[in-house]
Order: C-alpha cells, then structure tokens, then sequence
C-alpha cells in the first residue's frame, strides 16, 4: 500500500530532525581506519554531476560557509566532493535538477547585482551576496512553525531516542516538510525562496563536520573506550563531532 | 552447505536470531544433533561486520539515512521506513523486493535476513514481565489468561540474564521485576536533572538509566562495552548479546550444531499417523532446489510473522488452515508497541556539564497508570512506560537558522543547549481483527505471501493522549523549559504505524484451552506434541515493555522441557 505524502512528510521531518539534533554526533572510532589520502589530493578527483565550473563554485561557497581559520575550512575538508556524492549517488533526478539550478541562480543574482558569475566577483562582492541570501532563507520562526509542526527538540527526540541508535546525518528539507504539511501557503512561499542557500549550508556543516578535518581537527570524535556521565565542560571545551 | 551432508537430526530449530540462537544453544548442550536453518545470508563474528568503527568521512554518504525517496533505498521501501536503515547498517536489512507482504493498512515489517536475524540490530533494552502483565488478560477479560504466571518464567529470566549479561537498577519495583544486573551505566546531568525533578514531583514515578543487554563488565569471556556507540553497525568485542556473540559459540562449541544458511522453509510436513512433525520441506535460497529435513522435533523460531507464515502455509488434510491451526487463531491477535507519543524540552543552568563517551543506552520510566494503587486507574486499561534522553545540541543546531562565515564556525566549536526527550512505548491490545492470512500472490521461491491486516485500537489511541500529556506534565513539574508534546500517529498513514516498533507478536498465542490458543504453556504446539513455536508468536499479551528477554527465557524453558518430554518418550 502507498501513501507516499505521508512517508513524505514523515521522513522529511525525520532528516530534519537529525539535522537540528545535537545527538547526531558520529561516535566513530578516532583515527581507526582513517584515509586522508583524498582530502586534498584534488588532481585526482573529477565531479561526476557538477561541472568542474560548479564543483568550484560549490567550493566557494562551502569556503564562505565555513572557512579556514587557524583549523582548516570547507574546501579543504572536500565538502564539495561530498557535495557532488551526495547529488550524484543519493539524491533523486527531482532533487539533483533543484539543486543544480539553484547554484545557476547565484550565477544569475551576481550577474545582476554585479555583471559577472558568482567566481568573478570580487570576495567583498561573494560576502555581501551571501549576506542577502541568508537573510532571505531563514524565515522567522513561527513561519518555520506554521510549516514544520515538529519543533526540533521533538524531532531530535523522535530519532536519537526512540531506538536509542546513535549516530548518523541526514539532510532536511523544511520546503518539502512546508508543502506536505498541506497548510499555509505563505509559510511554503517563503520556504521555497531560500531552499537552495539552506541547503548549500546544510551540506557544508554535514560534509564539514563529518570530514576528518572537521570531525578530528577542528572538532574531536567523542572517543571510545570509557563513558564519562558528567564532566565538566570547560574540560573538554568544544562539541563532540 | 552440499547435498551429500545428513538429512536426519533430533532436533530442527528454524531462524536463528534472538530466539533460535537460545534454541540451538539449549537443545545442542542438552544433546541434541541440531540443524539450524536460516533464510537470510551466513555472516560471521567479525569478519563480516564491515562498518564496525568505520569513520564517518569513510562511508561515501557520510552515513545518510536512507529513506524511501533517496538512491539506495529502492529495493527498500519498508526497510527505509525505520530510522535504523542507514548506509552503515544496510546489509542487515532484507530486501523488500525479495520478501513482499500485501499491507492492507500501514503495517511497517522490519525483516532482518542473515544468521544472527534481528538478534545484530536489535534495541538491547531488557526489561522482565511481571504478573500485572500475565493476570492482564483474565483481570480485564480481555482474550485469552496466559497459561503461565511470572513464578513460572521468574527462574528462566534468572537463567538467560546470567548469560546474556544485562547492566541496570534495581528498583525493587512489583510492575518491573529486577534481574541479574551488571554494575549499571550512569544518568548524564541533564537526566539526573529531569530524574530529581520527576521523582519529588510525582510519588511512585521513578526515572531509572535503562535495562539493556550490554556489558558494563566483562561477561563469560566477552569484553565490556568500548562506548563507541552504534551497536547496529555490529560488534567485535561481542559487547552486546546477538546470535553470533552470545548463543552460536556456546552452540558450536557442543559439536552437534549445523547451520544451513540460505535456505527458506517452505512448510513443516504433518505426519497424521504419529500427529507429529516429521519433517521440514526447504527451497535452497540460490539454486532453488527443494528438499525435506527430518528431526524427532522441531522449534520454530523464525520471527513472528515468518513462523506464523510457515505454520499457515503448512496445510494438510488433519490441518487444511496451516499446522497447529485447529484453534483457527494462527495469524490473529497481532501486537505491537504504539510509541512516538511524548514530549521534549530544554534544560537550563547545566551549561558547565557534559559527557564523554558514547553511551548505547538511554533512560527508563516505568509504568506508572492503572497498577493495584486506585489514584492510578484511568480510562484505558493496560499502562505505557517511557524511554529517552539527554543531550547537548552540536553542529546541527547550525542548521536551524542564518548566519555563515568565522560567527558561525566559532559558535558551533562549542557545545549547544541541553534537550531532553521522552517517548510513551505502549501496550497494544490483542484483537482478532488484526490478523495476517496467506495472499493468493507469492514469492519467487513459490512461498504464499503474507497479507496483513492491522490497526490501533480505541485503547491505544487513548493510552497515547497520557503518553504524551503525563510526559509533558512531569517534564514541565520537572523545570523543563519550553516543553513541548508530541505524537505521531497519523490514522491510515505513516508515522507510528503498528510494525514500527518492530515488536510485533501474537499471532500463534499460548492459552490453557487447544480451542482458542495454539501453544500450551511450554510453548509447545496443543495439535502437534514435537513442534514447539518460541518466538513473538507465543505472547498472548504485550505488556508494555520490551518483549525480547522474555521470548528468549520461553525458548530456553521450552528447550529444558522439550528434552524432558523426549527423555520420558512423549515426543
């Protein structure tokens, strides 16, 4: 039997869960079986759906996201290779094509504020486009309400506890959530509008923040071995990836 | 396995997950030359649990779950359903396209398909019955008493926990009955926060840390728990109880074990001079190929719903309804646990707490609605019991709304805010009207399918508003903030259909009377002296608590008096 909008809506409420969750952590094993080889190793790497044009500038924005610092940034974690893995091998035909047109939108809104595609513009120009982009794509929260009936703890709850299974990352996608959910049409609106800039940003801290760079080096893995209940925070003094 | 290996044994056990582990175990160190026969693939200790501690940057999808609409989940579209079906834990999953079921109404059936079943992906939340749940039925009237009381099953509990190793509390409480405990694992701040707050607010409510089957302790020769966290993704260590750590080595080690993986039974075969099974009809998973193994008896172990469909499909003219079927009751009164029904909320002033380690185990609440006490009686019978979690908000969190750039990275260094949550598990009624029947369609191997027929009823649904509305009263009793309810059942659609809790059980019930029950209180089939059906199919009721621990402890029983009955030449 089918019910296809209510699996819809169910899963989609499910990533997003996963996503806003501060559970999610990967809990992998710290160092066992690690392969940098490929981080930075870009002479060996070809997109397989992105353009060698749009890996970078998927690479670019990703670097915007989150930069280097005295850790390493998005492009050096590879997000964009990730990026690419996760439009070529997981997304559906329907999902990639959205996604893809929305980086031809940045090229389009850079040539209208500035006459040029996204990479020429000057890094002064990048920031402020994406300045406007954020601002636009996160709508306040009781839009977000009116669309997604879950708040996140409750969706952090639903994954993290109810089979007490612990790790794992999904993507969200609130737009869907906003048009299952049937209801306010201008809620869904305004969701639409900034679905690629929250998605671009979504897969730069997934792809980020379970990289080796910034799941060992920027963060720590929560590491094996003993569980320690309760420690004092200033002793640890960052998340766990 | 060959064509030329031996076709007789003394005893047949069919699956080997939780429950036909625990069989092939008993009968093997009582004796018996065992055949155990497994559908799904061979997998081995070990070798085969390719994600174990895999990091995350290794895995291409960075462990994304798979769900129906995404690549990777197209065989799937059941599996995918389950939050459990991720790109680590995949190759646990039976493909949905090979094992189809008509699903009359949304009935979510999770099938694992290897040695080890279910028993490698299994929740590991151990909780002992107790006679509130086996006086339930005639107490309320309520279909058929339970042949067996909490004496008779209370030393068989004692026997598997030794074995199994089980971490928790004792609490000393009559509706959970304590076990044979490791050292329990600790309550982070934020549930020993929402612990005091529920406990000097509600007298009789107790916040406990879960009853699981890991080691806190090294365990007859198996090491203690390493906290690297998914137990699903399968472990070396052998920290957790599964088929392939804890019940196939002790198996092997008789000597008179033989595992024939691959190979799906087609039906029991019914010999009407003896009334007894005397043989077992099986198609070989890869060539086709069908043959017959004999054994003086037979357990029946392969999963609720996979039993129920070979006892069904095993007709002839004594039992043209399917084996053991006189009673008419094979395939009904199907259970599960109703659960996503809760709440969750803030906690504020623990900013200077955390934890360190991967804790496979979250918090307990007991049942606490309609006990003996009159203040607790409602307008439902049967209670719920809560299971959930504290933690601090990570990366995600930068999901949720703007901000990009160095802000943004230094903000998430650090640890976010603290949630906690809770979600109602259910007990769920046994109606006749939720059944499963063979469809006239079947499966490439020429086994009918099964067509299953399954909703909540009136007191589930009204079990759930308490679910969540006591979750949000004592939460917000507690100093939660922002405390906010939820439940997901969607009538006649996703969300928290029955099958999601992958409790499922009932369909082949025990009972004092051949006419309305199938299995006496040994499990042992009231038609058919020599076949014995321990796994979920047994219950007769659900309680409300995780039903694992009690079907091994009925297998094992089963097992000791099955051997009995053979020593005395009544089988």
């Amino acid at each position: 039997m089918s019910d296809a909008n209510t699996i819809t809506r169910r899963e989609a409420l499910a990533r997003t869960a996963l996503l806003l969750g501060g559970a999610l952590a990967t809990s992998t094993v710290a160092g066992a079986q690690s392969d940098s080889s490929w981080l930075l190793d870009t002479q060996q790497w070809r997109p397989r759906t992105l353009s060698p044009t749009q890996a970078e500038l998927v690479a670019t924005l990703a670097e915007h996201i989150i930069p280097a610092t005295d850790t390493p940034g998005a492009r050096a974690a590879g997000v964009h290779r990730f990026v690419d893995a996760i439009v070529t091998d997981y997304y559906s035909a329907e999902e990639r094509k959205r996604f893809l047109s929305g980086l031809g939108d940045i090229d389009a809104r850079a040539q209208k504020a500035s006459g040029t595609t996204f990479l020429k513009t000057t890094p002064q120009q990048q920031v402020a486009l994406l300045t406007a982009l954020d601002g636009e794509s996160y709508p306040p929260q009781r839009v977000l309400q009116k669309a997604e009936p879950l708040s996140s703890e409750r969706q952090k709850m639903q994954d993290s506890l109810a089979r007490q299974s612990s790790t794992g990352v999904t993507i969200s996608d609130p737009t869907r959530a906003a048009a299952d959910a049937g209801g306010n049409e201008t809620a869904r609106r305004e969701l639409e509008r900034g679905w690629f800039f929250r998605r671009m940003k979504e897969l730069t801290l997934l792809g980020y923040y379970t990289s080796e760079a910034g799941a060992m080096t920027e963060l720590k893995v929560n590491p094996m071995g003993v569980y320690r209940s309760d420690v004092p925070y200033r002793s640890i003094g960052h998340a766990w990836a | 396995m060959t064509g030329n290996q031996r076709t007789d044994y003394d005893a047949i056990v069919i699956g080997s997950g939780i429950t036909g582990g625990w069989a092939a175990k008993e009968l093997t160190e009582k004796g018996l030359r065992t055949l155990m026969i497994e559908r799904g693939r061979e997998l081995v200790h070990r070798t085969d649990y390719k994600t174990e501690h895999v990091p995350t940057w290794d895995l291409p999808l960075r462990n994304a779950r798979l769900s129906p609409d995404k690549q990777g989940a197209e065989d799937y579209q059941v599996q995918a359903r389950t939050g459990q079906f991720r790109e680590s834990t995949k190759h646990y999953f039976a493909k949905d396209t090979k094992q189809p079921y008509e699903e009359v109404k949304p009935f979510t059936w999770i099938q694992g398909d290897q040695v080890g079943g279910k028993s490698l992906i299994w929740g590991r939340q151990v909780y002992r019955w107790s006679d509130l749940d086996f006086e339930a039925n005639i107490k309320d009237g309520v279909a058929v008493d339970w042949p067996i009381r909490y004496k008779d099953i209370a030393p068989w509990y004692s026997y598997v926990e030794k074995h199994v190793g089980i971490s928790g509390e004792r609490l000393n409480l009559p509706q959970l009955p304590d076990g044979e405990f490791l050292p329990p694992m600790q309550m982070n701040a934020g549930e020993r926060f929402v612990k005091a707050g529920i406990e000097r607010s509600f007298k009789g409510r107790n916040v406990t840390i879960g009853r699981v089957a890991v080691l806190t302790a090294n365990h007859k020769g198996r090491a203690a728990c390493h906290y690297c966290g998914p137990c699903d993704r399968g472990c070396s260590t052998g920290s957790y109880f599964s088929t392939q750590a804890s019940t196939l080595p002790p198996a092997m080690a008789t000597g008179r074990l033989t595992v024939l993986p691959d190979t799906l039974v087609h039906s029991l075969v019914y010999d009407a001079k003896t009334h007894r099974v005397s043989g077992v009809r099986v198609v070989d998973a890869k060539t086709k190929a069908t043959r017959e193994y004999n054994a003086k008896v037979v357990f029946l172990c392969a999963s609720t719903l996979g039993s129920t469909r070979i006892l069904l499909n095993s007709k002839s003219p004594t039992f043209p309804n399917g084996i053991a079927n006189s009673s008419g009751v094979v395939g009904h009164f199907l259970m599960d646990h109703h659960f996503r029904a809760g709440a969750s909320g803030r906690l504020e002033g623990l900013e200077d707490h955390y934890y360190q380690g991967n804790r496979p185990n979250g918090i307990y609440i007991p049942r606490f609605r309609n006990l003996p006490d009159p203040s607790t009686k409602r307008d439902y019978i049967r209670g719920f019991g809560y299971q959930g979690a504290a933690a601090r908000a990570g990366w995600g969190r930068g999901t949720s709304g703007p901000g990009f750039g160095v802000e943004l990275k230094r903000r998430l260094h650090d640890a976010g805010e603290w949630t906690m949550g809770v979600t109602g598990f259910g007990e769920c009624l046994p109606r006749h009207e939720n059944f499963v029947t063979l469809s006239d369609k079947a499966d490439e191997f020429g086994i009918p399918n099964l067509r299953i027929d399954c909703s909540w009823g009136p007191n589930e649904l009204a079990m759930r508003k308490d679910m969540q509305r006591d979750a949000i009263e004592m939460f917000e009793a507690a100093g939660v903030k922002n405390v906010v309810g939820n439940d997901d059942n969607k009538p006649g659609g996703l969300g928290a259909e029955p099958g999601l809790g992958i409790h499922e059980m009932g369909t082949a019930r025990m009972g004092r009377d051949p006419r309305t029950s199938a299995l006496n209180g040994w499990c042992q089939a009231h038609d058919v002296p020599n076949l014995f059906v321990t796994d979920g199919s047994a219950m007769a009721s659900s309680s409300c608590v995780n039903p694992s621990i009690t079907y091994m402890a009925l297998t094992a029983r089963a097992a000791d008096y099955a051997v009995s009955e053979m020593k005395k030449r009544n089988i």
